[in-house]
């Protein structure tokens, strides 16, 4: 069964259709890379999972808990991890404060527990000498870092990343995508929505294209990216090769 | 024309206990007007027309018209209607009205001014809205708001010497009796200026401190 | 309730209202020109000056407004000026405004970026056409919802005039009460009449405030 099910799937923002009957199941360590123009449905396919926007139709199920009833929404939102292009660290608090938060409050997990926990997770992405300071004294690449810390430290089954590097300056994307990268090989499943093709090329399995709210197409990188037969895919591609 | 300073050493005792007292209402105004102004605050973002309503009247009455007047009404109009307080309890009940507005707003704009991505990453890792609100939303909001609240503080502490007018005797209202008493009238309110002074000032002294305290430098983005 | 008495005596009434509102618009005026003034001499940044406005608006921003009346009409007497009753409610009152009209031109002028004030003294311009030209426009479009903010106040704060036997609205109105009773009513009535005064000027200021959020400085 796969981990992730997304069934008919439609969004609309007032007059807008953002997602047009989505049908895509992503299976467990699968690392799936969601690619496309800009206002073609990428983010909105990523935010209704979690439910940080409502869908007008259609179900979706993660591990076979469908986001349906407030209850299983909540139980989704502790399988499924998330990443955002401008970080949103929590600005109050620490860096270890961050990572820590939710493991209290939600797995209600005890302090000990938390900080071991969450001091293992930022050596994982490099950072476990920046334990007590504040996002505002980090650079734009290592607070990605901590905010994947942070989505991680839920344990989480499936793990999502909007623009993760979209925001970043050219020179501290690399360090952001080689955490990616790593935790790719370490097996989490993950849906990755990305401007970075290099990146979906080495490390997914798996490519999907949208285009106006619908998956055009759904393959494996090469035949996506490297030989596209879609008109609108090989005319992105070649906006894309141009710049 | 003399001054005669000297004197006035004989009232420092009665002088100090309107001060004492002047910082007692202020402090019990003052925490009505956050509960006041939380309610009031959470009655603007309502979902419930009515009480959206209910609460921008009062915020827009009670910043509109003069806090004298409101304490008029509760020391000397609420007792036809059988609601009758002492004097202490009548102003200290207006100036936290009154001041409950204000902080209302004040409140508001801190909860506005929480960037949309906290709240998303807090739905995002599970949190449910209560523990998101006192979380993320009430830490982050009071770091924005703290100096307009500091600011109100000191206007309440300036504006309990509004109660002198209805004879509570705190230290506007000790400074007059003694002056009618004694016509030391220049040394007596230039003596009460340098208490409120000094009361301003470590009132804002000890508001800067605790800022400091609660919001690490770093930590304010 | 009953506002037979607050009917009869309407016309003692509004003619203690407009009392309040002459008041109001005096000290507003000169509570402006003080602040200004203060707050051009600032900009001067002349060290013993500086001291000194700083002491005066500190002086009146740090002590209530009703030592401030009761100083002046029970003190200044005492050294031998005589002040009656509406020249020292005008005079304390408008002091009061100034020194909070100080602090808002003050905040208005530091929001003037530094580095035009440093182009416009590069390109030789003179301390009086830098505040002319560059510093006074934007420093007053920043400046003028809080403005409206402390007229408003200052509308209210007349009411504290009361105190010294000056014959506002405020005053009228326990006058009133004494003679008549019905305090709730006589002083719901005057609530109404302080709020639509001041009601329309604090939208005025918020539009303002919002005008220049949205335009910016």
């Amino acid at each position: 069964m796969p981990l992730l099910t997304m069934n008919n799937v439609h969004k609309r923002f007032g007059a807008l259709t953002v997602l047009n009957g989505i049908n895509m199941s992503v299976e467990a360590g699968q690392v799936a890379a969601v690619i496309g123009p800009s206002g073609s449905g990428k983010s909105t396919l990523l935010r209704v999972i979690n439910g940080l926007e409502p869908i007008e139709k259609g179900t979706i199920e993660v591990d076979g808990v469908s986001t349906a009833s407030l209850q299983g929404l909540r139980e989704v939102r502790k399988q499924v991890g998330m990443v955002f292009q401008q970080f949103n660290l929590f600005s109050h608090l620490t860096v270890g404060g961050n990572v820590m938060l939710a493991q209290r409050l939600v797995l209600r997990r005890d302090k000990s527990e938390a900080e071991k926990r969450a001091r293992e997770l930022l050596a994982r992405v490099g950072l476990e000498e920046k334990w007590g300071s504040y996002p505002s004294q980090l650079s734009g690449g290592q607070q990605q870092r901590v905010a994947i810390a942070r989505a991680l430290a839920m344990d989480p089954r499936i793990m999502l990343f909007d623009e993760a590097t979209s925001a970043l300056d050219p020179e501290l994307v690399g360090e952001v995508l080689g955490v990616m990268r790593s935790l790719a090989e370490s097996g989490m499943t993950m849906l990755v929505v990305t401007h970075e093709m290099n990146f979906a090329r080495e490390v997914a399995d798996r490519v999907l294209f949208m285009d106006k709210g619908s998956v055009l197409a759904d393959g494996t990188p090469e035949d996506i990216l490297v030989r596209p037969t879609d008109p609108r895919i090989q005319q992105f591609m070649r906006r894309l090769t141009e710049h | 024309m003399f001054l005669d300073w000297g004197s006035i050493t004989t009232f420092y005792g009665q002088l100090l206990k309107g001060a004492g007292l002047t910082l007692v209402i202020t402090g019990l105004a003052f925490a009505i007007a956050i509960a006041v102004g939380l309610l009031v605050c959470a009655g603007r973002i309502s979902r419930v027309a009515p009480v959206r309503w209910a609460s921008t009247v009062y915020v827009e009455v009670m910043r509109n018209t003069p806090v004298l007047l409101q304490i008029f009404i509760i020391f000397y109009g609420l007792p036809s209607l059988g609601l009758r307080f002492s004097a202490v309890t009548a102003g200290v009940l207006g100036l936290g009205l009154n001041v409950g507005a204000y902080l209302a707003e004040i409140f508001r704009a801190g909860v506005i001014a929480v960037p949309k991505g906290h709240r998303e990453a807090a739905t995002a890792l599970a949190l449910s809205k209560v523990q998101t609100l006192i979380w993320v939303v009430i830490p982050v909001s009071l770091r924005a708001v703290f100096p307009a609240l500091s600011n109100m503080f000191l206007a309440t502490l300036l504006g309990s010497s509004l109660l002198s007018v209805i004879a509570v005797p705190e230290l506007t209202g000790e400074t007059n009796e003694i002056s009618s008493r004694t016509f030391l009238t220049i040394e007596v309110y230039s003596f009460s200026t340098l208490i409120y002074l000094a009361l301003t000032l470590s009132c804002s002294i000890g508001l800067a401190l605790l800022a400091r305290w609660l919001f690490p430098r770093a930590s304010r983005s | 309730m009953d506002f037979t008495p607050v009917w009869n005596a309407r016309w003692l009434l509004l003619d203690s209202f407009l009392t309040t509102l002459l008041l109001s618009t005096i000290a507003v005026v000169v509570g402006t020109l003080v602040g200004a003034i203060v707050a051009v001499l600032r900009t001067l940044n002349v060290g013993i000056l500086n001291v000194v406005l700083r002491a005066y608006v500190e002086l009146f921003r740090g002590t209530p407004l009703l030592m401030q009346l009761f100083f002046v009409y029970f003190g200044l007497p005492m050294l031998g000026v005589n002040v009656d009753k509406f020249w020292a409610a005008f005079s304390a009152i408008s002091l009061y405004t100034g020194a909070y009209v100080a602090e808002v031109f003050r905040a208005g002028v530091e929001a003037v970026p530094r580095g035009q004030v440093e182009a416009s003294t590069a390109l030789g311009l003179t301390f009086v056409q830098r505040l002319t030209y560059v510093i006074a426009p934007q420093a007053l479009r920043v400046a003028l919802p809080p403005l409206v903010g402390v007229y408003v106040s200052v509308i209210k704060d007349t009411s504290l005039a009361t105190v010294i036997g000056y014959n506002e609205l405020m005053r009228r109105a326990m006058e009133l009460v004494l003679q008549y009773g019905r305090p709730l009513e006589i002083f719901l009535v005057v609530g109404i009449l302080y709020f639509i005064i001041c009601f329309p000027i604090s939208k005025f200021s918020e539009w303002l405030e919002r005008r220049l959020a949205r335009n910016g400085a």
